[in-house]
């Protein structure tokens, strides 16, 4: 992987969800989604405050385009398909290409959790990974409140790898990871019960 | 405006820390051809084919770097000799969370030089720059780095399986230290220690 340009493609049309390539067009649906959510948001990211405007989006959008183009970072806007309406994102991040490691972010709207959607978003993307990149590791953190996002991490065989004290801005949170090397993941599985016991994560 | 206003230059008892520019990649190059041998152990970059150029272009992405505020990466420089002696930085991994990483002469181990210069580091890095976390990640079998790590107050914190690679290019797992700023964490964090090592078989 370590020559090879990581590039994802712009669309992916999952049974109920698709991703699209997060583009200014969305800026207005996505803002007046994020705003809606806020409080829900807040409770495990702090991308965003109340504050948060049409320009602020335009250009995240615009940071997000050049990442996408330098192939570091992929950022997705989640559309549901019965209705059509912005949902929520996700990223891919490229955090070595050397070590083959990539890192998922996510949030969904309130109403659209429990419905098994970052579940089956989380899948595929892991899918194309394996498939074009054979990654050593890939990770998601999560807030350590945030049980949801870790039991999509877990429903994808995602092994529990640790918490991290004081990560973004102060919060704790839970690494999960999905290693290729079958040996570790054997003895990293064979730990799972004693480190949740240990780092209290209770799911 | 500056987000950790990190100065370019620190002076501790016996050393003067520069931020790294391209003009010192000529005497930096010259201590690293001269322990290659010995820094290549636990140096992944450091690859048999690694020139001055190689020093030089790195040096110059660390200087912008140094102005993004996404590293903070200084050389060590002897006091009395005026010599490069070595290298010592921060690369800033989340908002106000940063990896330390650091390389020293061969001739000048053993002479609490890391030691020094890191304190001086977590210093201004959790009192200044409020920097909330701090992190060493070193190779399982580095335990020098892990001895250096435990006595500037780090603590064991878990294992990254697949996160970090060698010099032959295999991907190998990480140790990671931490040092937080918050003190009733800080507490739990080494509480839980041995607890951790024995967990992953850490010894």
């Amino acid at each position: 992987m370590k020559n090879k340009k990581i590039n994802i493609p712009d669309l992916f049309k999952l049974e109920n969800v698709t991703l699209k390539r997060t583009e200014k067009s969305f800026a207005q649906e996505r803002v007046k989604v994020l705003h809606e959510n806020l409080e829900h948001v807040l409770e495990f990211l702090k991308f965003a405050d109340s504050s948060y405007s049409i320009e602020d989006e335009y250009n995240y959008i615009e940071s997000c385009a050049e990442k996408w183009n330098e192939g570091k970072t992929f950022d997705f806007s989640v559309f549901e398909n019965s209705t059509g309406k912005y949902i929520g994102s996700v990223s891919v991040m490229v955090k070595s290409k050397t070590r083959g490691e990539f890192e998922y972010g996510y949030w969904l709207a309130k109403g659209t959790t429990g419905k098994g959607y970052m579940t089956q978003i989380i899948k595929a993307l892991t899918q194309y990974l394996k498939t074009e990149y054979d990654p050593y590791r890939i990770i998601i953190r999560c807030n350590d409140s945030n049980l949801n996002s870790a039991g999509v991490a877990l429903r994808n065989d995602f092994l529990f790898e640790g918490r991290g004290f004081c990560g973004d801005l102060d919060d704790d949170y839970y690494t999960f990871v999905k290693i290729k090397n079958i040996k570790k993941a054997e003895h990293l599985k064979s730990i799972q019960q004693q480190l949740k016991q240990l780092f209290e994560l209770k799911i | 405006m500056s987000k950790y206003n990190f100065p370019e230059t620190f002076i501790t008892d016996r050393f003067i820390l520069e931020a790294v520019t391209p003009f010192h990649a000529e005497e930096a190059y010259e201590v690293i051809d001269r322990c290659r041998g010995y820094l290549s152990e636990w140096l992944p970059w450091l690859s048999d084919d690694y020139t001055q150029d190689n020093t030089e272009s790195f040096y110059e992405i660390q200087q912008q770097n140094f102005e993004d505020e996404d590293a903070f990466h200084f050389m060590i420089i002897d006091k009395e000799s005026d010599a490069v002696i070595g290298s010592i930085g921060i690369d800033i991994k989340d908002n106000f969370a940063g990896a330390i990483g650091y390389w020293l002469d061969e001739n000048q181990q053993g002479k609490g030089i890391i030691a020094e210069c890191i304190q001086t580091l977590i210093e201004f890095s959790l009192e200044e720059a409020n920097l909330i976390r701090l992190d060493i990640y070193t190779e399982l079998e580095n335990i020098k780095s892990q001895k250096v790590a435990e006595k500037a107050g780090f603590v064991f914190e878990g294992m990254r399986y697949s996160q970090m690679v060698d010099m032959r290019s295999d991907i190998i797992d990480a140790v990671r230290y931490t040092l937080l700023a918050d003190k009733t964490k800080m507490q739990k964090l080494k509480e839980l220690e041995p607890k951790l090592k024995d967990v992953y078989s850490f010894k």
